[in-house]
Formats: C-alpha cells, structure tokens, sequence
C-alpha cells in the first residue's frame, strides 16, 4: 500500500486535526453481516427513530463552514446515504473535495445570491461516459451566510 | 462495484480553512432557527 499515507505531510492533505473531513475512520458503506437472512436487519431499521432533531445535532469545523450531519452510514440507518447541513459564514468556503458518486445541492438560505458562487466539475466522463456526476464544489457567501444542504 | 469503484475517486484537494475568512471574523453558526426562512413581519 501507499506508505506515504502515515507522514505528517499526508495527513496535512486530509485536512486539520479534529475536522470532520479528517477522520481517517469514517464509515462510507456500512456493511451487515451475519445469518443468511435480512430480517433481522430489517426489523433493526425498522425499530430506529424516524425523526432526526436538528436541535440534537451540533454544527462542527467552522469557523468558515460549518456542518451538522443528520445522517450518514454511521447511524445505522442508512447503507451509504449521508445528508449533512452547511452552513457558510461571510466569505467562507469549504474544503475542496472530489467524489464520482451522485450528489444534490438544496440552497436553503442567504442572501445576494449573485454573489454566491458554486464551484463545480464533472467527474471522469472520459472513463465512464454515461456519468454525469458532481465531482468537485466549494461555495463562497461574500456578504452574508449561507446555508445548503447536501445529500451524497 | 458500483459504489467501490467510485470511491477511488474521492479525494480532499484543500482542507477546509482553519480561520475566518476576512468579513467574517466574529461569525457564528445558527444552532436554532432564526426565522425558518420567513421574514417574521411577513411578506
């Protein structure tokens, strides 16, 4: 494997000590094993609370976006599903990241909207031509918050 | 497969800042609602 993943100079690429997007131990697909048999698991989702309280759930990073992460893989409930709130001060922009997995973008508030800007590009459509996919988004808010939610 | 061969592809180019961008010193995030998205006199 890639021994460059352990120095200090990799990990300053993931990004700062106690953010989000640092985690080296982020679940991505969660699995489920056991017997030959789903019901288990489906009786499992099916006992979960359906409602999700936002005044549980704390903002993290900062201090230019924030993020609240209502669900994602982790939590049990869903297999890859991850849908998480930003929030944008003035000025502020997050982490520029790339994935060829779909992605939606609901703006949900701010104002001077054209002075807001989305920053985005395809995926690898040259190897794989039948995506078109969201690869790559950052956002800036010069003047006032912003918030936007993210489902991927 | 599907969903393996995607995640090759996902990578962080720039960490998020770990500092206010200048204009938004003293922001702070909305834990509650303020407004829900409605001005509260109305429209």
């Amino acid at each position: 494997m890639d021994d460059k993943k352990d120095t200090p100079e990799a990990e300053a690429e993931i990004g700062p000590a106690g953010y989000y997007h640092s985690q080296k131990d982020r679940i991505f697909v969660r699995a489920i094993q056991g017997e030959y048999n789903l019901q288990w698991e489906l009786d499992r989702v099916r006992a979960m609370p359906r409602v999700r309280k936002a005044k549980d759930i704390k903002f993290v990073d900062g201090p230019q976006a924030y993020s609240r992460h209502y669900v994602e893989p982790k939590d049990g409930i869903s297999q890859l599903f991850h849908l998480h709130l930003e929030e944008y001060g003035p000025g502020g922009k997050s982490q520029k990241h790339g994935h060829v997995n779909e992605a939606a973008f609901y703006i949900l508030d701010g104002e001077d909207t054209k002075s807001t800007t989305i920053f985005a590009m395809t995926g690898r459509q040259g190897m794989w031509p039948s995506f078109t996919t969201t690869a790559s988004t950052s956002i800036s808010t010069p003047l006032t918050p912003n918030r936007r939610v993210h489902l991927y | 497969m599907f969903v393996f061969m995607n995640m090759l592809f996902q990578k962080t180019v720039e960490p998020r800042d770990t500092f206010p961008a200048p204009g938004g010193e003293n922001f702070e995030v909305r834990e509650e609602e303020e407004d829900h998205n409605h001005p509260k006199e109305g429209y």
